[in-house]
């Protein structure tokens, strides 16, 4: 690089995001959204009422219910996130010997690994559950039975997505290496967690309590889903064996409740950690799905225009009068409780604001030399879209979706706070309600934290959101100085 | 000596829904031309008189509806690129036949470097890849006298001049080695020593790679300098076709007067340039070198407009005198004189 001012040019995205890490307020968003994504992915090992490990005294064998006891989604989470710091920092020698030298593109391609295996476990999972359904057909029940199903089912589920996941982006040399081991941990991880297990965590402390077993626990030792009625409701830094006497000479009197407990005897600490989970799951699913829907919807309003766009438009409209927090109220009376469903309603109905912007800029990009140029260069219709044209126009539907996030995180807790939230699964609104509903009294400790924590994740994807456009937009760049 | 043209245009008619929901717009109206390899057709007229149109139908790039071929045909090594499906386009577009725009300042795409977009091309049309089609890029780069290649293949079009954009540009029509160009106005936006430079580099590529180059402008100087062959297209026809040389000396058809007539001099004074009317007023203008033969003209005044065959089209293009070619009204003798289509194999190098 030679001659004046003839510094190498960062990226569009590489310089945006400097812009968006330059500002304070959006850096202490990230690292807020940061530390839930870390708690999202390390709770299980963090925070867990299965020991770590467990040494037999008689026969000095050891092992760990923690290992056994994960789900096949803890697994899958804690492999993506040991694999995607040194992934994403590797250097750039290194990456290029996978054909990714940018980091930009490795990122991609993470996000392409995270959802081939997502996919792979939550569908394993619903073939799980409705192969062990009640009233799923007899013979499918029959096959459940056998113990070869859970290989063969959760191979085929794998196989069958990552087929696919190694069609979509941009190819490398490594993809297919790639796309493979993220099949065969999804696909071991999840046959050999098939079924729900029966856990009883009394057992470990009667275990160590006669001295059969020596325990070593995580650092908090208590899963959301582990309560006693007999510590109900403990203020924060509540020793156990202090509080109930009849405790103090158990080994559980020995731990600690920094948090304190709800009403069912469940530590908050813990369940605050677990419920990052949902929190972060359910925002960027639900948001990346309404984008995808939007973008796609818009992309082709726009490109097309004339008859296409009247009707698309027509559906925008229809879908813009359905109000979201209503259609979840029924949907969680009439559909399972889980939170697939709800990421899924949630996309399946936000998109419209994705649609618009994409639209707008669509039909402002399409008359562009560029993408005249682009379709006189021979290129197919797929690669000019989402190529040329959506990099050019994706901007508005970034700012406008990290807005989405945090609409998505109140639906949440507003859901869970009115007891209709997913089931069986930690939740910040779900602690919030417990704060009074049940005990009649208001409970501090139940409604500080988990409210603190929805308000500072909801502030910090709307700061987010707007230090996004202020960097992106030019204007209003310019006014600011 | 003759050979066979790599393009040819047959009697293309092109036309457009009118949004008011009026009578279709004939943008082109029977055209018919060839382009030789190594040879540069210079296709001249003013602003919407269907240059343009006639260039992006041979790429299937007029978007229809509200687009529509009315007939005729554009044969491109032999196959009729009209009645192309999609998916043959794409093969031809940017392979074959390759496009170069007016403004090299919004053709590129800003949100990507240079040395994507133009291995993006030499992804889709050639075997190469990897380091072999780096190569490529850098070897198209150096052929447009881009200096330090391999490094300018990372910026970003941000950081090129606008001659600089219309060589990139130029490298990534050129990188796949298309025997067709259909350059549309590539210097209008460029000053004039830029517009020199790139002419000349198209020259240079031209003679090494003997490509047929269509090359769409409004500009007189550049026709002089570097056509072989002129197309003067007026109201979606052609009014006249020559040699480059004939053309300059003797204009036939009164619109190629009017227009070199227009040509600001350095030293006469010109309040006015010669409007259409002006021509079409002065029975001077009307001289072809057989009287019987009237030049045509949409809407004449009375007096100029001879009786045409009844039921036809009243236009037609004939070849006045050996090797040029004059759009006249169709009259009855017009008819009966012996014509071919336009097909000139010359370049200004064989005079």
């Amino acid at each position: 690089m030679r001659g004046v001012g003839a510094a190498r040019a960062k990226g569009f995205w590489a310089d945006a995001w400097d812009r968006v890490i330059g500002r304070f307020g959006a850096r202490l968003s990230l690292a807020w959204i940061g530390t839930i994504a870390f708690f999202a992915i390390f709770a299980p090992i963090i925070a867990n009422a299965h020991p770590m490990f467990r040494t037999n005294t008689a026969t000095g064998a050891v092992d760990s219910p923690l290992w056994t006891n994960l789900t096949s989604v803890d697994l899958v989470l804690l492999a993506g996130g040991l694999f995607a710091l040194p992934w994403y920092y590797m250097p750039a020698s290194w990456g290029a010997r996978f054909g990714l030298r940018e980091r930009g593109k490795r990122l991609g391609f993470l996000l392409l690994l995270a959802m081939q295996g997502g996919a792979t476990v939550v569908l394993a999972g619903g073939v799980s559950a409705w192969s062990q359904h009640s009233e799923s057909v007899q013979w499918i029940r029959d096959c459940a039975q056998s113990s070869a199903f859970p290989w063969i089912a959760s191979t085929v589920v794998g196989v069958l997505v990552a087929v696919i996941a190694s069609f979509i982006g941009a190819q490398c040399r490594a993809r297919l290496l790639l796309v493979g081991l993220a099949c065969v941990i999804a696909v071991s991880a999840s046959s050999t967690r098939w079924s729900d297990r029966l856990v009883d965590f009394d057992t470990y402390d009667e275990q160590e309590a006669i001295g059969e077993y020596s325990m070593v626990y995580t650092l908090i030792p208590f899963s959301p889903s582990f309560g006693r009625s007999d510590i109900y409701v403990k203020p924060p830094m509540t020793q156990v064996g202090e509080a109930v006497p009849a405790l103090a000479d158990r080994p559980i009197g020995q731990r600690t409740m920094f948090l304190g407990s709800d009403a069912l005897g469940k530590d908050v600490l813990a369940q605050m950690m677990w419920a990052c989970r949902l929190s972060i799951s359910i925002g960027l699913v639900s948001t990346g799905l309404s984008v995808l829907i939007g973008v796609t919807m818009g992309a082709i309003m726009g490109f097309f225009g004339g008859w296409v766009d009247l009707l698309l438009f027509r559906v925008v409209e229809i879908f813009m009068a359905i109000p979201v927090l209503f259609l979840l109220i029924v949907a969680a009376a009439v559909l399972p409780r889980n939170t697939y469903v709800m990421m899924g309603i949630i996309g399946c109905v936000t998109w419209t604001g994705a649609a618009r912007f994409t639209r707008a800029e669509f039909l402002k990009l399409r008359k562009q030399d560029f993408v005249q140029g682009a379709q006189a260069a021979g290129l197919p219709l797929r690669s000019i879209l989402f190529k040329h044209m959506l990099p050019n126009g994706v901007t508005p539907v970034l700012v406008d979706a990290s807005f989405a996030v945090a609409a998505a995180v109140i639906a949440e807790a507003t859901l869970s706070y009115l007891g209709l939230g997913p089931d069986g699964q930690a939740s910040w609104g779900k602690l919030l309600s417990s704060a009074t509903s049940t005990t009649g009294t208001f409970v501090w400790w139940l409604a500080i934290f988990p409210g603190f924590a929805i308000f500072l994740t909801v502030l910090s994807y709307n700061v987010l959101g707007e230090a996004m456009r202020d960097a992106i937009d030019p204007k209003l760049r310019k006014a600011a100085h | 000596m003759s050979t066979k043209p790599i393009f040819e245009v047959a009697d293309l008619a092109v036309s457009f829904a009118n949004s008011a929901g009026g009578p279709r717009i004939q943008a082109v109206a029977g055209v018919s031309m060839t382009v030789h390899a190594n040879q540069t057709l210079a296709v001249v007229g003013e602003s919407g008189c269907g240059k343009s149109v006639t260039a992006m139908s041979a790429m299937q790039l007029i978007p229809r509806p509200p687009g529509r071929f009315d007939r005729g045909s554009m044969l491109f090594e032999g196959r009729d690129l009209l009645s192309m499906t999609e998916t043959e386009m794409l093969s031809i577009r940017g392979g074959k036949i390759a496009m170069i725009f007016q403004e090299p300042m919004t053709s590129l795409n800003p949100v990507y470097t240079i040395g994507d977009q133009i291995l993006e091309a030499i992804y889709l049309h050639q075997e190469a890849r990897g380091a072999e089609a780096e190569k490529l890029a850098i070897q198209a780069l150096r052929e447009v006298g881009i200096p330090n290649p391999e490094g300018r293949l990372r910026m970003y079009p941000h950081q090129f001049s606008g001659g600089m954009r219309q060589r990139v540009m130029i490298a990534m029509a050129l990188a796949c080695q298309p025997t067709l160009l259909l350059a549309d106005e590539p210097t209008t936006a460029l000053d004039v020593t830029i517009q020199a430079q790139i002419l000349e580099l198209l020259r240079t590529l031209q003679r090494s790679r003997g490509m047929g180059i269509m090359l769409i402008t409004h500009n007189l100087g550049v026709v002089a300098e570097n056509a072989d062959v002129v197309c003067v297209m007026y109201a979606g026809r052609v009014v006249e076709y020559a040699k480059v040389f004939e053309l300059f000396e003797n204009p036939l058809h009164p619109y190629t007067r009017g227009l070199f007539n227009s040509i600001p001099g350095l030293h006469d004074r010109k309040d006015r340039l010669t409007t259409v009317e002006e021509v079409v007023l002065d029975p001077k203008q009307y001289a072809l070198p057989n009287p019987q033969l009237v030049p045509w003209w949409p809407d004449p005044p009375h007096g100029v407009r001879p009786e045409t065959v009844a039921g036809r089209d009243e236009y037609v293009l004939v070849e006045v005198s050996p090797d040029r070619w004059v759009g006249c009204f169709n009259t009855a003798y017009a008819q009966s004189y012996p014509t071919r289509r336009p097909d000139l194999d010359f370049r200004r190098t064989d005079h």
